[in-house]
């Protein structure tokens, strides 16, 4: 992968201004409030028009512009996949650089701490739907409690079982059948659409920013950081964090393409997003109820595999600007990433 | 080898335990278990909402206890209890009834694999077909891998319904080129696939099938790729050569058995994922398989159907694993 000659400027400049271009038609969308172009009001008289001068990509079976109605659905896709994205980003890199760094026994936590949050954790899961949110808080508010309490016994994390195995356990159905079954658990929202993309997303980063974390740790100005006596924190913060960035920058492109793929093909099967709602995916799927007009496909297609294009072209480059060691296990991230 | 096997089908067992039980209590602690029968309007006098409510709740079991015991009042409600009465059931093998149309979701699985797994299979049987000689030229000559790799890429990031309706819109619609039938298996009603005409079905399934391969070779040739070439500088590679074997035969003999763990744990992966494409693919085909009934009870929020359905999945992916790490050991000692 090294030997690669670097990628044409031109190239990057495009995916760029394609991206720029999207966020430019979210803005608009949200500032014209066009994002339910009310699927209410028919224009009996355009009904799935072909390409022409007025339309550009031809109208669909409810008489919409295809053109307004994805640039409209671009709001939703950033508005719900960009931050989930990001969340998992963030989520499996402090994840894994906490297993990494502190790997099984490295952290130590009061014993009163686990008591009350197993105790929590069990109550809320086998007590009814009203109080699983005062259980939850009970059991934050009690472990903070608990750590000030006079018992000092204490018990090593396994913190490196727990994320690997929270990340196997997320991974043994595949994404897109864990994902369908996290959107049927609550009613269509956009906030609960965000938690099931983030909360399926994360494992591969987690992985990554893990072995980092691991190799990273063994070096000797790591030794050296301990020796002067800098906190964990510190360490992790100031010293790991920035030599991992390179690789982690990588994998967010990465968890953007896996989020606006997942979100897509939820809405295009109807599920996730409150149906009136835009969302290419939607679009996609209205595209069936009129078999011969090829331009719905095609526009949103169009679309969808510009945006992963590009997303792709700025993660390869952004990987060759890492470490040669970080290409390999991006590489490999990238394959393992498929629904 | 057999107590450590025997170690790891208990291990699958449990995992598969837990992940059932963890979907069933959270579906259940977030409300999604208590179907929402009626909306507003449809609400009219309040005795008669209650009435209903009642009446199913009573169907669906749901005034009984969620669990053994309540925390905080301590209280033990003893055995009859939702998830006692859900356990015994999946034990047996039934999995309760749809929220939809109360027809048991074990039999409703069972017609839809009958559609799925001649899809799911012939694409896998495929995708492994195509991956292993791909795997072995690309491995022979660097320039094909270099040209692979990025298309191998953009296919993997793109989902998996642009594939599909890209060939759809290609290969099916009136306006290119009317090759292949656009939906449906092409015999009356949904009894699954009659094997006399194969012919008919097998023109059927060949979009289907031809979008799950496309997706699915990538995941497969290229790791295969990697550990080929990783094989390729070793020094007995050398001394095949030198010995007088020819190109093929060190590829065919020598190089690949050493290469081949790699391609069955990657295939095993690609076991349930395949079956999860088949997700979207019949959907976008209209194909009345187990993707689709998954995908139906998601949108309607048909929880025991989708509980089953991801017990089915998980188990097949367990099995998978364990297929797969038994022939492992077996081509490879080191590794058992």
């Amino acid at each position: 992968m090294a030997a690669l000659p670097s990628r044409p400027l031109l190239l990057r400049g495009l995916a760029w201004a394609w991206l720029g271009g999207l966020v430019l038609a979210a803005l608009w969308a949200w500032q014209t409030g066009s994002a339910q172009p009310a699927a209410t009001q028919l224009d009996l008289s355009q009904l799935s028009l072909p390409p022409s001068a007025r339309h550009w990509l031809g109208t669909d079976p409810f008489g919409r512009d295809v053109l307004a109605v994805l640039l409209a659905g671009t709001r939703n896709l950033l508005a719900v996949s960009l931050p989930a994205a990001l969340v998992a980003t963030a989520l499996g890199a402090s994840l894994g650089a906490a297993a990494g760094y502190w790997g099984n026994r490295g952290l130590r936590v009061r014993r009163a701490a686990v008591v009350v949050i197993m105790f929590s954790v069990v109550g809320a899961l086998v007590t009814g739907p009203q109080l699983l949110p005062r259980w939850l808080l009970a059991g934050a508010l009690g472990a903070t409690a608990a750590h000030y309490l006079p018992l000092r016994a204490t018990w090593p994390l396994p913190l490196d079982r727990l994320v690997l195995a929270a990340g196997a356990f997320t991974a043994s159905v595949p994404r897109l059948v864990l994902a369908l079954l996290l959107a049927a658990l609550h009613a269509p929202s956009k906030p609960w659409l965000l938690a099931v993309l983030a909360g399926t997303c994360w494992p591969p980063t987690a992985r990554l920013s893990r072995t980092l974390v691991a190799q990273l740790r063994r070096q000797p100005y790591i030794e050296a950081g301990r020796a002067a006596g800098f906190s964990d924190w510190r360490i992790l913060w100031r010293h790991l964090l920035p030599n991992a960035k390179p690789a982690l920058r990588a994998s967010l492109p990465l968890n953007l393409t896996v989020c606006f793929g997942l979100q897509t093909t939820l809405s295009f099967l109807g599920i996730g997003l409150p149906p009136d709602e835009l969302d290419w995916g939607r679009t996609l799927a209205d595209a069936r109820l009129e078999p011969s007009a090829w331009w719905l496909t095609v526009g949103g297609l169009f679309f969808l595999t510009c945006t992963m294009a590009a997303l792709h072209l700025l993660s390869a480059t952004d990987s060759r600007n890492g470490t040669p060691h970080s290409t390999l296990k991006t590489a490999d991230q990238r394959v393992t990433n498929k629904d | 080898m057999v107590r450590r096997l025997a170690l790891r089908l208990a291990g699958a067992l449990a995992t598969a335990w837990l992940i059932a039980s963890t979907c069933f209590l959270l579906s259940r602690a977030l409300g999604a278990g208590a179907p929402q029968l009626l909306n507003d309007e449809q609400t009219g006098a309040f005795d008669h909402y209650t009435a209903a409510e009642t009446q199913f709740r009573q169907r669906l079991g749901l005034q009984q206890p969620l669990f053994y015991f309540r925390l905080l009042p301590w209280r033990w409600h003893g055995t009859p209890n939702q998830y006692h009465s859900w356990l015994t059931e999946a034990l047996h093998g039934r999995l309760g009834a749809s929220f939809r149309d109360g027809a048991a979701v074990e039999t409703s699985l069972r017609t839809a694999l009958r559609v799925t797994l001649p899809l799911t299979g012939s694409a896998l049987l495929l995708t492994a077909g195509l991956a292993l000689p791909l795997a072995l030229g690309m491995a022979r000559r660097p320039q094909w891998y270099r040209r692979f790799v990025p298309v191998a890429y953009l296919l993997d990031s793109l989902p998996l319904f642009v594939v599909g309706m890209l060939l759809l819109t290609l290969l099916a619609s009136p306006d290119f080129w009317p090759l292949f039938p656009a939906y449906g298996l092409g015999t009356e009603g949904a009894e699954g696939i009659f094997w006399g005409n194969w012919l008919n079905t097998a023109y059927y399934l060949a979009l289907p099938v031809a979008a799950l391969v496309l997706v699915s070779v990538p995941a497969l040739a290229l790791p295969l790729t990697e550990a080929l070439r990783a094989q390729q500088r070793q020094a007995y590679v050398a001394t095949a050569r030198a010995k007088g074997a020819s190109a093929r035969r060190v590829a065919w003999h020598h190089l690949l058995p050493n290469a081949l763990p790699v391609f069955i744990t990657r295939l095993s992966d690609l076991v349930p994922g395949v079956v999860a494409g088949s997700v979207v693919i019949e959907v976008v085909f209209a194909l009345p398989g187990m993707g689709r009934l998954l995908a139906e009870a998601a949108a309607a929020r048909d929880l025991p159907v989708l509980i089953g359905g991801v017990l089915l999945i998980a188990l097949s992916r367990l099995l998978a694993w364990l297929v797969a790490d038994t022939i492992n050991a077996l081509i490879d000692p080191r590794l058992a």
